[in-house]
């Protein structure tokens, strides 16, 4: 499987996350899914809801997930997945992210060292484990 | 009837293998909760998912009606009208 992200999406992705350093930050993923690949088309910045332990928790405002579906995922499109931060920490999922995590569903993770983003990856639950595999993110062939 | 009222269902994608790959399916019921049951007749398998074995909601899922979250209004005793939407999304959490 390849996530593949326009550039100008991941733009926004990246001033996001990095602007929001030192605390995790977050959002929706919206696209389509052509044969076994995924193409994100929309995204949309949610509010983390945490607050005691934002640099280190994120849980997404549904209210944000809500107006995604309502208003993004039209036209054939669908939320396929979700993009957080993970502030000077490696871009590899946590066994919190892991404990709530869901199929069919693609997470993508970045890691923020000192406010700068330095790694990106995609990952995808293998549900009767409860764990993720690893697909690849592709940031650069598609505009 | 208040048992009649038909709703649509908003199926988010992590369940839609309940749903036959549909996003919106249409279920009757006067609540929420009697919605989720009606909707587990179509969607066999997606009840267990949504709902404890009590029919409160589970925590790691939010349901809306229309743009209103349940858990501030009656949760799954929620009641709906005719053409309301009820839309399940999965609680999106984690962290380093």
């Amino acid at each position: 499987m390849i996530v593949k992200v326009p550039r100008d999406l991941w733009a926004r992705i990246r001033r996001q996350l990095e602007t929001g350093y030192p605390y995790e930050q977050c959002g929706i993923l919206v696209g389509r899914t052509l044969g076994a690949d995924v193409e994100v088309e929309a995204i949309r910045e949610a509010r983390n809801l945490v607050v005691d332990r934002k640099a280190d928790r994120y849980e997404i405002d549904p209210h944000d997930q809500l107006i995604a579906e309502r208003d993004l995922a039209v036209d054939g499109r669908a939320v396929v997945g979700y993009y957080h931060s993970h502030p000077d920490h490696p871009a590899r999922p946590s066994e919190t992210d892991a404990k709530f995590a869901w199929p069919r569903t693609i997470y993508v993770i970045v890691s923020i060292e000192k406010g700068v983003a330095k790694a990106a990856t995609a990952w995808v639950l293998r549900e009767s484990e409860q764990r993720f595999d690893e697909v690849s993110l592709d940031v650069e062939k598609t505009e | 009837m208040s048992a009649t009222t038909t709703v649509n269902v908003k199926i988010p994608t992590p369940l839609r293998n309940f749903s036959q790959g549909r996003d919106l399916v249409p279920a009757n019921g006067a609540t929420v909760r009697e919605v989720i049951d009606d909707l587990e007749k179509s969607c066999r398998g997606i009840r267990e998912r949504v709902c404890e074995a009590d029919g409160k909601i589970r925590s790691y899922v939010r349901v809306f009606v229309n743009d209103e979250d349940i858990r501030f209004l009656k949760a799954a005793e929620t009641p709906v009208k005719a053409g309301d939407t009820v839309t399940i999304l999965p609680a999106i959490a984690g962290g380093r």
